[in-house]
């Protein structure tokens, strides 16, 4: 996909919306939402 | 008339037995173990192992002297990666990370740098690296660390968290100075997190998803590719970076 989109998100804030795109599988057009979601690796460690 | 044949036959045996030993006389009999001779053109020079490569390898290797003996090659064993943590009088005074061995990523991701250095701001430029954090501005952040909470208000937490692999090596060369070891040990589990997992989809007007990458891990500060899954749509990539910039808070750029 072609951007750039940019966000800042929260840890475990869920999906994002970042724009809206063109999508077409040939015979029809149509809007698409582009989401993103983040969630940080929180690990095991000796701390 | 059988018996004209057979004199016939005998004498053409005969001929040709005669024409090969004046061929052999003439042209000269080759030796019995001589081959023909063949030249290969070798493009490169074949590997000279020295003797101190040997030395290493066996340095390293655990076989026993009968499997050297077989002609198996024995596997070299990697030098063990210790967590050499140590805690004395409250405070982590050691190597406190293992090297950057957090580059894993996830099946649908593919590390891909974005020109001759590594966007790590996630952000769109192609040469936009995260700045340099100095030994100065470190040992002030640290000491500025316990003067506020352990929640994502702490400016000084933030800014070592932003700083990630470049904190992180500070603290395995200098340790945490004069940190209690409540606030080391919470610093440390904060900036041992060098991964996110990230998803991302499509999902048309008609409420259908079209294209998305199901959750993958990928670690901060590095741009990847992803091969997304497609739903009536030719197959597509995306690249992004993931930037871990405070306690709760990341940057991402598709």
């Amino acid at each position: 996909m072609a951007g750039p989109w940019f966000t800042i998100q929260r840890d475990g804030e869920g999906w994002q919306t970042l724009g809206q795109v063109w999508i077409s599988d040939g015979a029809r057009d149509l809007q698409g939402k582009i989401e993103v979601k983040v969630d940080l690796e929180r690990v095991e460690t000796v701390f | 008339m059988s018996r004209n044949f057979s004199q016939s036959r005998g004498s053409l045996i005969f001929i040709g037995v005669c024409l090969g030993l004046a061929a052999r006389y003439i042209l000269g009999a080759p030796a019995e173990d001589e081959a023909p001779k063949m030249e290969i053109d070798r493009p490169f020079e074949p590997v000279q192992v020295s003797d101190e490569v040997e030395t290493k390898v066996g340095a390293v290797s655990a076989a026993r002297p009968e499997e050297l003996l077989s002609g198996l090659v024995p596997p070299i064993k990697l030098p063990a990666q210790t967590n050499t943590l140590v805690l004395r009088e409250g405070k982590y005074q050691a190597q406190y990370f293992p090297q950057e061995i957090a580059f894993t990523h996830g099946e649908a991701a593919q590390f891909e740098a974005h020109g001759t250095q590594l966007c790590a701001s996630g952000c769109a430029a192609s040469r936009h690296p995260t700045g340099e954090l100095s030994v100065a501005r470190y040992w002030e952040l640290i000491s500025q660390l316990d003067s506020g909470p352990m929640a994502e208000t702490n400016d000084a937490l933030e800014e070592l968290i932003f700083f990630g692999s470049q904190t992180r090596r500070y603290i395995n060369v200098n340790g945490f100075g004069d940190l209690n070891s409540d606030w080391a040990g919470f610093l440390g589990k904060q900036l041992a997190c060098s991964h996110a997992e990230i998803s991302i989809r499509v999902t048309d007007e008609e409420g259908t998803v079209r294209t998305w990458v199901e959750p993958t891990l990928v670690p901060f500060d590095r741009r990847h590719v992803f091969k997304m899954k497609t739903n009536a749509l030719q197959s597509l990539v995306t690249s992004g970076t993931v930037k871990r910039v405070g306690l709760n808070h990341a940057w991402i750029r598709l």
